[in-house]
């Protein structure tokens, strides 16, 4: 191009004009276009993002590292994205209750649209971290559009210091400090060149427009007992946390099983309840109308007991409890709330006394243990223990709240803490299960704590002492008795036992009735339950002169301690 | 040593052979219980992982991989974990404990308001010694099923077991060192077998 210097005004004003011309006409162009073409204005300004604690699961669950989100923060303003602040995000987790890291249900996505204005929230897992052994670091990141709860963007990455070695190591990371700084980058380099289009692309659902689906939010819900005998009530009342500004109330049913039963609103209009029959024996009271019981239970508005379905036998079993809500737009969701079981069989329970068995009776002297049993390991809402005598008389007993206990005693202490009357006693044992199933056992046993009765005859013959040691009491075997006879220089003149009474003895024994020395005895009884006569005779001589004089000492081994008549030991 | 030219050839066979056969998903087990039914309507949730290893916090790894690793397809409308804890908790139930039962599934299909639900088990998962070296690497045996929510059915069954040292290419080069790496592999490849079985296919339709 070739311009001449004598038109140098000329020409400048010639550029200037059409310079003028040119940007006027490129306003009025740009202005027409921005008439007839609507722009995105979502695509054209900047997206916001909320970058949410980094949970550190290397350190446990919901342990929080704010070193690297703080790193994910300025990684995320370097992308030109406007960050929330941290204390905003920390206020809402605060008001919405948030407990927890790394997720958000939909519900709080779209608040946190609402409170924060936030387009996308980033959420960071941390998967492993370690710097003892080779410093090893994972990270795991998701990146959630607010507006709808959907994850448009992830990534995953792991590194070793074992990945980092290169041939001639240079610029090698020597430590976990200098390691993670490179996962992060190198995560975040895959993140997506299209965010716009990704930020904008169709939604799952316009909660503007109302096309978000109501959900269900149980507030309270209990359900009564949990364990029931056939023929009794269960009942359920629930309590609703929906958003009534935007939704009409559903209508709320209960389903049993396969039978559905319309809930009763209380009157102050906050809660649902429904009670029902656990299961009926009798025939006839379910009428079989098939599977569109529900539809029939939709349309009936009698707030009571609706007759379902029912297909088959009623049977002990595990009834699951659902929640229908339906909406008068068609929605419909079920929720399961429960289960109760129904119990119809008793538990069953055995006794097992321990002790020796006479003549078909367990029998004691101090203390039986007793030891129930349950055969099919049914957990138990409570016990009861009763000793009875012979007259049907409680005379100890006690009780308690679930299992059975392991083990019992009874020292044959009646209530008062005083020994009962030796006799014949019935121990019956009662236990009910968590339905209220009633299981009875009884035992009985013979307490016999009295010493044996010993009778000993000494008499005088020609040159010899005869003895006779006997008892009078046959109905318990003797387990041992002894016989010891000394004179006064200590020389054992006799020794003697067995288990058969009476016994004979013969004591040789020269007469002489200026000599005043002594013959001592001794003779000792034991049954079998323990209960032991010693009898420590004096002078055998005087005593065959008399036959008097016997001094008697009865000792037992009966206990003497102050320790509680029952004890047991629990399973747990 | 001088080898012949035969020799070296048929020693770089082998070698292509034993990294080709070191390579390769052998331990992916796909079982398939019943067809896919004809529906392409792909709203799925990933139901938080049951275990049998002793760290619910590896769980919870796990599960957030397979679930990232699904998301990164973009293939599906997948449920937010939030929403999913929120159904558990409805259904009183706890994530990571154990198995949910058919009923429990239909529940939170119901609940959920999805087509398919994936529920996972961790059969193992830890450290152990690199084949012919003192190094540690991480292993993982998972076993993931594909369940129809509205019957609480398990459509497919797939079993995977994978050991860092199997991905070796060249003496250390390809081992994968971090059970992060590994977890998402196994992911990458259970979900590749599903979409040449053409869930994702059936989805993107």
């Amino acid at each position: 191009m070739k311009y001449t210097l004598n038109y140098p005004h000329k020409k400048f004003f010639y550029h200037r004009f059409l310079a003028a011309i040119s940007g006027s006409a490129a306003i009025l162009m740009l202005a027409a276009f921005l008439i007839i073409t609507p722009v995105d204005i979502a695509s054209a300004r900047q997206e916001s993002i909320a970058v949410f604690p980094v949970e550190d699961l290397s350190r446990g669950i919901n342990s929080t590292n704010f070193e690297i989100t703080r790193y994910l923060y300025e990684e995320m303003a370097a992308r030109g994205l406007s960050i929330a602040l941290e204390d905003d995000i920390i206020s809402f987790m605060a008001s919405e209750r948030v407990r927890w890291l790394s997720y958000l249900d939909t519900d709080r996505l779209l608040l946190l649209q609402k409170k924060l204005g936030v387009d996308l929230v980033l959420f960071g897992t941390i998967s492993q971290r370690d710097a003892k052994n080779s410093p090893t670091f994972g990270l795991s990141l998701s990146l959630v559009r607010t507006r709808d709860g959907k994850t448009i963007w992830t990534n995953t990455g792991g590194l070793s210091l074992a990945d980092m070695q290169h041939m001639l190591g240079l610029n090698e990371p020597a430590t976990l400090d200098e390691l993670w700084p490179i996962l992060v980058k190198k995560v975040l380099s895959e993140w997506p060149a299209d965010m716009d289009e990704r930020v904008n692309q169709a939604l799952i659902f316009d909660s503007e427009a109302g096309e978000r689906p109501p959900t269900l939010q149980i507030k309270k819900m209990n359900l009564t007992p949990r364990y029931v005998r056939p023929g009794e009530q269960v009942k359920c009342i629930v309590q609703l946390d929906t958003d009534e500004e935007q939704y009409d109330s559903p209508q709320i049913f209960i389903k049993v099983g396969n039978r559905v039963h319309l809930a009763q609103q209380s009157t102050d209009g906050l809660f649902y309840e429904a009670s029902w029959t656990g299961s009926e024996i009798e025939k006839g009271i379910f009428r079989e109308v098939g599977h569109e019981s529900l539809n029939l239970a939709a349309t009936d508005l009698k707030p009571q007991f609706f007759e379902g379905v029912w297909a088959g036998a009623i049977e002990d079993d595990v009834y699951p409890v659902s929640l229908i809500l339906r909406w008068p737009a068609g929605d419909q969701q079920l929720a399961f709330v429960g289960n109760y079981t129904v119990d119809s069989t008793p538990p069953d329970i055995n006794l097992l006394i321990k002790g020796r068995k006479l003549k078909g009776l367990i029998t004691f002297r101090d203390k039986i243990f007793i030891l129930p049993t349950v055969k099919n390991r049914e957990p138990f809402s409570h016990w009861q223990i009763r000793v009875e005598d012979e007259t049907g008389k409680v005379v100890m007993g006690d009780e308690g709240k679930g299992s059975l206990p392991r083990k019992l005693h009874w020292r044959g202490q009646g209530f008062n803490g005083f020994p009962v009357q030796e006799g014949i006693y019935r121990l019956r044992l009662k236990g009910w299960d968590r339905a209220g199933n009633e299981v009875e056992t009884l035992e009985e046993v013979a307490y016999r704590p009295h010493p044996p009765d010993l009778t000993l005859e000494v008499e005088k013959a020609s040159n010899a002492l005869q003895i006779i040691v006997d008892s009078q009491d046959k109905e318990i075997p003797l387990q041992y008795w002894m016989l010891e006879v000394w004179n006064e220089t200590g020389e054992l003149l006799k020794s003697a036992d067995g288990n058969e009474l009476p016994a004979h003895f013969t004591i040789p024994f020269e007469w002489d009735a200026e000599d005043n020395s002594k013959i001592e005895g001794r003779v000792v009884l034991r049954d079998v339950l323990g209960n032991k006569t010693q009898v420590d005779i004096d002078d055998l001589y005087l005593l065959a002169l008399r036959k008097t004089g016997t001094q008697e000492e009865e000792t037992s081994d009966a206990p003497n301690e102050d320790d509680d008549s029952w004890a047991w030991l629990s399973e747990k | 040593m001088i080898f012949g030219r035969k020799t070296t050839l048929g020693l770089l066979i082998f070698s292509s052979l034993l990294l080709l056969t070191a390579c390769s998903g052998k331990s992916l087990k796909f079982h398939r219980l019943t067809s896919l039914p004809d529906s392409n309507v792909c709203r799925l949730a990933v139901l938080p992982f049951s275990n049998e290893i002793e760290s619910t916090e590896d769980a919870v790894v796990v599960y957030r991989i397979f679930q990232a690793e699904l998301a990164e397809l973009d293939s599906f409308e997948l449920v937010q974990e939030g929403d999913i804890r929120h159904a558990y908790r409805q259904i009183r139930m706890i994530p990571f404990a154990r198995k949910p039962n058919i009923e429990e599934l239909q529940i939170l299909g119901n609940y959920l308001n999805v087509q398919y639900l994936i529920a996972g088990n961790i059969l193992d998962m830890g450290k152990s010694l690199e084949f012919g070296s003192d190094r540690e690497v991480p292993f993982l045996t998972l076993e993931v099923r594909l369940v129809e929510a509205a019957s609480g059915r398990t459509i497919w069954t797939t079993y995977h077991r994978r050991k860092g040292d199997e991905y070796r290419k060249v003496m250390h080069f390809g081992v994968v060192n971090t059970s992060t790496n590994l977890i998402s592999l196994v992911s990458q490849e259970i979900l590749e077998r599903w979409a040449s079985e053409g869930f994702i296919a059936q989805c993107i339709e």
